[in-house]
Order: structure tokens, then C-alpha cells, then sequence
């Protein structure tokens, strides 16, 4: 009875001193129950941002107003000054406080930040929270310009770095290709992974004018050699980190798995720089002519 | 030794409601273990009565059944055939918590898993029983800690001790069981398998004497398990031999324990004489 | 060291000053809570909340928000939690005579997390979906043991069933797993780690009576686990029946651990350290070591969470990984010493 009784009174005393915090607490002002959308954005251009998603990141840092960025996600690693800034972690599982410590004027978070719970309770704080569009095609991509040009109040940088995006869009897709067969490889946990029909991958390797061989699958998966001396690309893109962990593009070409495939006979391995093969930024321009330039080095 | 009184008798009480028959009656008990063709006969066909206040030492070599006969006398062994009564109640009808706090256990061994207190150990014996305070319960723990001359261990490890003092300590328990019991219906059923074997002369004794005085006031029956069969002549008001699962005799112990009937039993020569000096019996094992 | 643990030998001999512990233990606690406050990414000092208290300074109005809405309701959380997998460890510890025991062992956590990556994967939902979906997946993972196991006259029984389970259930969420995208791989990552980052005041205001109740019950049951360490036989002779016992112990921890499992995800290591570690100072008399692991867990757990949010701010660690690499090497050296009994 005795513990009892000192554990009762231990949370009573604890529970008695929220009590007289909260009677000093002036009333808090009631902020309006919004569900998560775009809160107004204020007139004057914010003063310090926080960034949610690697895409987002970008698109500040291209707008011109990257020195106004005080912490990112784990996810945003370009530019390079992007990733010497204090990151809050996995933007997905967003941490209330870390936000908060950083005093944002602005937070820019991609739509698929989360969680759901802690963006609203941020929002609740007071704290400016603007989701931006973030699917991978083009229609998204302007939208996330726009967004948050107007956020910025950089219309104009945006509308100018939209042309910008369609010009090497255009560009690309100015530049002769022929629809080859393709799929996309990295390197995870020591095992080749294929990108899936539902991946970002997939975006870029359509937009280069290529045809994903493995569409059916889903996510990244391990691919057998059998299933894919069955698919027999005839383009292999691999990203930059996948070569690395191989120790170079010949270690590349001589995988058991991927010897035999058409596009290794033929010299089709592309090397892609990880961020632009699995995200769909300001720069997917580039790589789509990045690739379809290298396809056409190697007739 | 009467620190412990029990209850007395609301004098408005009819003499008798029912029938009491006060004694450990059993009738017919066989058992057998195992299943199908591997079924094998443990005990055949026991009876015998034990009336209160007697202590029954049960008697007979390795494998006659002797350990079998006790648990199936205090609920934990299901016989196949026969009926096992304390105070006229069959105990195949009575629930778990009916039995603890009719009767008392000291098994052959005992398990512990983590290193508890002595003291909680000996607290043990009062948990059937809810209505003694937590003060009373202290104070049985005691004195059955001085009764077994363990009370400056009270705080030791059980793991700590010495086989002997581990047996004690659960003694100690069987106490606190039987005192509670005693207190409030103001008799114990004990069984005791095999409680002196890591114990030496003087605690067997000592052990020996505190069942038998509370047999001796009426508060108990004892019904114990041995192998020695002189600790059992000096203690035992009867005793039981039991050989491959029969009863072979049940009577005092210079009657049953005759040397042609021993080595019968034992197939060992048994030479039986009278103390020099005392009244009483002493069996010794004849030369091979 | 050693001369710390003949004192300890030396200390538990003599009079066990368990009230005493107790005492210290609440204390640390209340100091723990005093002082984690003023703890994380966000900047509260303790001078600007004393001054804020004695009506001299304020807060300001963000600094008040952050720590009523965010930190407060985030260690009553973990206040909670702690409580709850101190006991429930202890508990188990008891059912299975064994200091290795943990709510996991019987597949409750694998169950958890199974019925949360089917909720992951299944549905796109919030924390509601998942954490109810959680706990049904505890639920169903401990009875489904119990059912297996019961047929066994001992606890092993019990054990294999739960190896059993947790076989299976982690076979399905590989199943589930080779399906998800990257972004709920990685969710299912985190999941398993356990977070403390859900706390809201409804959250801990639901949850907080639900295990209160089933710590409450489970610590008035002390004789029945100071009973189990004795021998299934000895249980029996003090009149108690063991199926309905080993029942209503597995029921209580299931209904404590898994509505908090549904919330936190797993968090390890506390339910099997705190408990070894009470027992250790103070025996094992469960009379003692249930509501002091339930003091000492509260206190791991605090300050736990006081070290995921400061040690890499402005980000958060997953609470489970703090507790993983603070009781994982703690518990190789408590091996090591042969302490483990």
C-alpha cells in the first residue's frame, strides 16, 4: 500500500505543476482546424525556410532562394549546400519539435511528408506549413514551381525556371531515339534491384523514350538472371553509386546476371547520377537528354 | 508449541450438521501410468484409513509406488479407479483452493526459479488464505523460521543455502500453511515425501518431533514418506509397507515390521532388536 | 565494480531497504520528468520555465505551445510506456520462470507489427488504423499461442507456440514487405523501431487508463507470480489452478502491452533489462519488483526519449533504437557477469 500510495503522490505532485504552468499560460489563441492544404502564404517573402522532400529543396535553391533554407530533410542531397545544412531526418516521419526548433517562418513540405498528425500539429503551433505537389510528371512539376514561387513571392524566377524546364524538356525529346527496351538497376543491401512499373524510375525511363521492361513488377525488386535473359534488355541504366559499389562500369558489364543481356553485347549500359534516375526535379530535362545523348554515343 | 490456537467453536452451533468423518479414508485406489499397450500398474487396489491425529509412515523400496500414492492422495496424481476421502469428502470433488486449504505438501523436491528471500518464501504458505493481515503473516514467518533454527537467514537468498537449509526453508512454508489451517478449522492434513533425506540427525528429529506434536494435540494427521525405517518405528503411530504397488501390511511398527515379512519386501536379510536400553525396536541390515 | 557488486551481495543479505528503493526510485523519476522537460530540439531553459511558473517571466507563447501540446503529452507517453513494459516484463518473466522473457516471446510483438504492416501496406492509413490494427494483431498472435500451448502441462508448451508464431508472422510480412513500395519499406523500418512521436493528449489521455488498469491488475497479482517461481507442483499444493492462472496473466499483458504496442511500435529491451536489473537490487519477490519495474521502466523510458530527441537534433532517433543500443551491450555485460539467473 505503502508504493502505492508514493506513486500516487508522485504523479499528483506531477500532474498539480501542469496545472499551475497552465493557469500562468495566457488563453491560447485558437487556431483554426485546417485540414492540411495551403495556408495563405504570407505577403512578404519568408524569411527562414524548412524543406521537406529533395525535389522541393531543389526547386528553392534554383529559385534563387537557397540562403534562406535553415534545415532539410535526410532525402534533399542537391545541391550540395542543401546537405551541410541540419536535416530533421526522414521526411516522412517529420519530428515536431526538430521543425519547430529551427523557428521557420515557412515550412515547405512535399506531399508526401508526413506524418499526417505532426504536420497539423505544426500548423497548430502557428507555424506556416505549405504541401506542394510532388508526382512525377510534368503537370506536378510546374505546379510544385508555381507553389512555391508563389510562397517565395518569386513568380517570376518560377515562371522563368518552368521555361527553363520545358526548353530541355523539349530539347530531350527533339533528340532522336529509338524505343528500345530498358530497365533501370541499383545496387541495395549487395543484390541488383530492377525499378518496377510504380517507381520514379519508370517516369524517366518513359520520358527518355525507352520501354521499362519490368512495368509488371512492383517497387524495386531482385531480378533472376533467368527472368532476365527473358526480358533481354537492350538499354541497362545503373546509377552512379550501383558502378561505385561494383568497382567500375566493366565490373558492371561482366555480372553473371547481366552479361548476356542484349543491351551489354551492344555497349547500351548508361550511367545515370542516382538523383536524376529516381527523381523527377527541375533537371529531369537533363536527364533525359543525358540519356538519349549517351544512346546516341553508343551507335 | 501452542503460539497458534485455533478458532473456538461459536458455542450456537448444532453438535453435528453431517456426518464428519474425520480421518483420510481410502478405498480401492489403483492407478496406472502410461497409455495402451505401455500401460503400467503403479499401484493396485489400495485401502486403508488414517484417522486423526495419527501419523502414517509409509514404507516399502524404490519403485513400490510410495511417491505415487502420495500424489494421488493430495489431488495431483487422477487415479483410474478408486476413491481418496479427507473429512468425508471425495477430493476428486473438491476444487484446487478447497485442497490448499485442507491439507499440506512438502514434495521430494523443489524448484525455484529466481533467487527469492527466504522470508517471502515462508510467506508462501499463507497465500491460500486472504484473511490474515499482512502483520500476522509476518509473525508465523517467525516463528517457523525459529522453529527450524533458520531465523538469521531470514533475508538470505534461498538459491544462497545449503541443500538441507532449502529443506528446511520449505518446511518453514508447510508450517505457515498448517498453522493457517489449523486456525481456522483447527486441523491439517500433512504430507511429507521423503522430508528428512538432506537433513541431518538433528533436524530430523526436529523436523520429526513438530509434526508429531501437532499430531499428538489433534491439530494434524501426517502421512509420510521414508526410507529409514527406525526414523519411522520412533515416529510413526503406524506404518504402511508398500511393495510393487501393493499394500503388503498397515500397523503399528513392531508388528508390520517383522524381519521375515522386511526381507520379503527387500530381499535383504533384517535382523530386528531391542534397544539395550530403551523400549524400543532397532532394524538393522543383516550381513550379505 | 566488483566492490559495487559485493555491496550489493552485502546490502541484499541485511535488511532489504525495498521501501527505500522505492522511495529512490519515485524520486529519480520526478527529477527525471523535471529535468527531460527542458529537453529537445526546441530550446526551453529551465530558468525561463521557473520564472514563467513564479509569474516573473513568460514564456513565450511558442514556447508554451510546444511544451504543453508536444513535450508534455510526449513524456506522459513515455511515463506510461515505460510502466507498461517494465511490468509486462516482469509478468512475463514470471509465466516463464525465465529472466529472458518478454512480451515478444509469445509472438505478441510480431502480431503487432504484423497487423500494422497490413495496415501499412493495405491501407494508406494513420496512426488509428494502424494502432488498432496493431493491437488486434497482439491479440490474436497471444491466444493463438495460449491455444497451442495450452495443451503442454508446463510453459513450454507456450514457448514453442510463440516461436511458431513469430515464425510465421514474420514470413507473412516478408510476403507484404516484397510488395511495398520504397516509402512504406520505409515505414515498416521505422514502425519496428518504435517511436514516441504519436503522442497527443487524446492519445495518452485513451491510453493512458487502459494501462493503468492492466498495470494495476497485474501488480495486485504478486502472489500469483511469486507462486509460478516455486514449481508448477508447489503452485498447485498452495491452491492455485495453473491454466486459469497462466490464462489471466497472459490475458493482462496482452490487454497492457498491446494497445501500447499499437501506438509505439516495438520497443525493446526495457521489459527484459529493467525487470533483471530490479531483481538483481532487490530479489525476487514480486511484491517489490513489480511496481519498482514499473518506476524503473517509467524512468528508462523518459530518459530514453530525453536522449532520442536531443542527440541528433534538429532529426529524432526512434525510441527503440536509444533503448536497443543502451540495454543491448548493457545486457551482454549483465550475461557476462553471471548475473543472469
Amino acid at each position: 500500500m505503502k508504493v502505492a500510495l508514493i506513486r500516487f503522490l508522485q504523479l499528483s505532485v506531477f500532474v498539480s505543476l501542469i496545472f499551475i504552468l497552465e493557469s500562468l499560460a495566457p488563453a491560447q489563441a485558437q487556431l483554426s482546424e485546417t485540414v492540411i492544404a495551403s495556408a495563405p502564404a504570407p505577403v512578404a517573402a519568408p524569411k527562414r525556410l524548412v524543406t521537406l522532400g529533395g525535389s522541393v529543396t531543389e526547386i528553392v535553391y534554383a529559385l534563387g532562394a537557397g540562403h534562406r533554407v535553415v534545415a532539410t530533410d535526410q532525402s534533399s542531397l542537391y545541391p550540395v549546400q542543401a546537405t551541410q545544412l541540419p536535416s530533421v531526418g526522414y521526411y516522412r516521419r517529420v519530428p515536431i519539435e526538430g521543425v519547430v526548433a529551427m523557428r521557420p517562418d515557412v515550412v515547405l513540405a512535399s506531399s508526401h511528408a508526413g506524418p499526417p498528425l505532426a504536420l497539423q500539429q505544426i500548423q497548430d503551433l502557428g507555424i506556416s506549413l505549405e504541401l506542394v505537389s510532388d508526382e512525377p510528371n510534368m503537370p506536378s512539376l510546374h505546379n510544385r514551381i508555381r507553389q512555391i514561387a508563389k510562397v517565395l513571392n518569386r513568380q517570376e524566377a518560377g515562371e522563368k525556371l518552368i521555361d527553363e524546364v520545358n526548353q530541355q524538356v523539349n530539347a530531350a525529346h527533339l533528340m532522336p531515339v529509338q524505343s528500345k527496351s530498358a530497365l533501370l538497376l541499383v545496387m541495395r543491401g549487395g543484390k541488383l534491384l530492377g525499378a518496377g512499373g510504380n517507381t520514379t524510375a519508370n517516369v524517366v525511363i518513359q520520358q527518355s523514350g525507352l520501354h521499362n521492361v519490368l512495368t509488371g513488377i512492383k517497387s524495386y525488386q531482385v531480378i533472376t538472371p533467368e527472368a532476365l535473359s527473358a526480358a533481354a534488355p537492350e538499354v541497362i541504366i545503373v546509377t552512379r553509386s550501383t558502378v561505385k559499389a561494383l568497382g567500375g562500369l566493366d565490373q558492371v558489364k561482366l555480372e553473371p546476371a547481366l552479361r548476356h543481356t542484349p543491351a551489354v553485347k551492344k555497349g547500351h549500359v548508361i550511367v545515370l547520377d542516382d538523383l536524376l534516375a529516381q527523381g523527377f526535379g527541375p533537371r529531369i530535362g537533363f536527364a533525359i537528354q543525358y540519356i538519349r545523348q549517351a544512346l546516341a554515343n553508343d551507335e | 508449541m501452542s503460539l497458534i490456537q485455533p478458532k473456538p467453536k461459536p458455542k450456537s452451533q448444532p453438535v453435528t450438521q453431517k456426518k464428519h468423518i474425520d480421518a483420510l479414508q481410502v478405498q480401492s485406489l489403483s492407478l496406472s501410468l502410461g497409455s495402451g499397450r505401455h500401460l503400467k500398474p503403479i499401484l493396485k487396489n489400495i485401502s486403508f484409513d488414517l484417522p486423526r491425529g495419527q501419523v502414517l509412515g509409509v514404507l516399502g523400496p524404490n519403485g513400490a509406488g510410495k511417491t505415487s500414492l502420495l500424489n494421488s492422495l493430495t489431488g495431483e496424481c487422477q487415479t483410474q479407479h478408486g476413491q481418496v476421502c479427507l473429512n468425508g469428502q471425495a477430493i476428486s470433488e473438491l476444487s484446487v483452493q478447497a485442497l490448499a486449504s485442507m491439507r499440506v505438501v512438502l514434495p521430494q523436491q523443489h524448484a525455484m526459479s529466481f533467487n527469492m528471500h527466504v522470508s517471502a518464501i515462508v510467506a508462501m504458505g499463507a497465500y491460500p488464505f486472504a484473511q490474515f493481515s499482512q502483520t500476522t503473516v509476518d509473525k508465523w514467518v517467525i516463528q517457523a523460521l525459529s522453529e527450524v533454527e533458520l531465523l538469521p537467514l531470514q533475508h538470505r537468498g534461498y538459491l544462497d543455502l545449503s541443500g538441507g537449509e532449502q529443506q528446511r526453508v520449505q518446511f518453514a512454508r508447510l508450517l505457515v500453511q498448517a498453522w493457517a489451517i489449523i486456525y481456522i478449522t483447527g486441523h491439517v492434513y500433512i504430507f511429507l515425501d521423503e522430508p528428512t533425506a538432506s537433513l541431518d540427525p538433528k533436524y530430523q528429529t526436529l523436523l520429526m518431533r513438530t509434526v508429531k506434536s501437532l499430531a499428538e494435540a489433534k491439530h494434524a494427521t501426517v502421512f509420510v514418506v521414508m526410507h529409514d525405517l527406525n526414523l519411522a518405528a520412533r515416529w510413526c503411530d503406524r506404518v504402511l509397507l508398500l511393495n510393487q504397488g501393493q499394500l503388503v501390511v498397515c500397523d503399528e511398527p513392531r508388528h508390520a515390521l517383522t524381519s521375515a515379512r522386511l526381507e520379503a519386501v527387500y530381499g535383504l536379510p533384517m535382523n530386528v532388536m531391542q534397544h539395550p536400553h530403551h523400549a524400543e525396536y532397532i532394524w538393522v541390515v543383516g550381513h550379505v | 565494480m566488483s566492490e559495487w557488486v559485493v555491496t550489493m551481495k552485502r546490502w541484499r543479505q541485511h535488511i532489504p531497504p525495498t521501501h527505500l528503493a522505492l522511495l529512490i526510485l519515485a524520486v529519480l523519476l520526478l527529477i527525471a520528468l523535471l529535468t527531460t522537460v527542458t529537453q529537445g530540439a526546441y530550446d526551453i531553459s529551465l530558468k525561463s520555465l521557473f520564472t514563467g511558473m513564479l509569474g516573473r517571466g513568460r514564456l513565450d507563447e511558442l514556447s508554451q505551445n510546444v511544451l504543453f501540446d508536444i513535450r508534455l503529452p510526449r513524456m506522459m507517453l513515455a511515463l506510461i510506456a515505460g510502466v507498461a513494459l517494465g511490468v509486462t516484463g516482469a509478468a512475463m518473466q514470471a509465466l516463464f520462470r525465465n529472466p529472458l522473457a518478454e512480451p515478444g516471446l509469445v509472438g505478441l510483438s510480431a502480431g503487432a507489427s504484423l497487423g500494422a504492416v497490413l495496415a501499412i501496406v493495405l491501407t494508406s492509413g494513420g496512426l488509428l488504423i494502424i494502432g488498432s490494427s496493431a493491437f488486434l494483431g497482439a491479440l490474436v498472435a497471444t491466444y493463438l499461442a495460449y491455444m497451442l500451448g495450452v495443451r503442454s502441462h508446463n510453459v513450454s508448451g507456450l514457448l514453442l507456440a510463440g516461436i511458431a508464431i513469430n515464425t510465421i508472422v514474420f514470413s507473412l510480412m516478408g510476403l507484404m514487405i516484397v510488395q511495398a513500395s520504397d516509402a512504406q519499406l520505409r515505414d515498416i523500418t521505422f514502425w519496428n523501431m518504435g517511436s514516441l512521436a504519436g503522442a497527443t493528449w487524446p492519445v495518452v489521455g485513451l491510453l493512458s487508463p487502459l494501462v493503468l488498469i492492466g498495470v494495476g491488475l497485474l501488480i495486485s497479482r504478486w502472489k500469483v507470480m511469486n507462486a509460478l517461481l516455486v514449481g508448477d507442483r508447489a503452485a498447485f499444493h498452495l491452491g492455485y489452478n495453473l491454466k486459469t492462472v497462466r490464462w489471466q496473466l497472459l490475458t493482462l499483458v496482452a490487454f497492457t502491452a498491446g494497445p501500447l504496442v499499437a501506438v509505439t511500435g516495438g520497443i525493446g529491451f526495457v521489459g527484459l533489462v529493467v525487470p533483471h536489473l530490479v531483481r538483481m537490487v532487490l530479489g525476487a519477490d514480486h511484491r517489490w519488483v513489480l511496481p519498482a519495474s514499473a518506476l524503473a521502466g517509467a524512468l528508462a523510458l523518459v530518459l530514453s526519449d530525453s536522449v532520442a530527441r536531443v542527440v541528433m537534433a534538429p532529426a529524432e532517433l526512434p525510441i527503440g533504437l536509444v533503448t536497443s543500443l543502451v540495454g543491448g551491450p548493457f545486457f551482454i555485460w549483465l550475461l557476462l557477469k553471471g548475473h543472469a539467473r
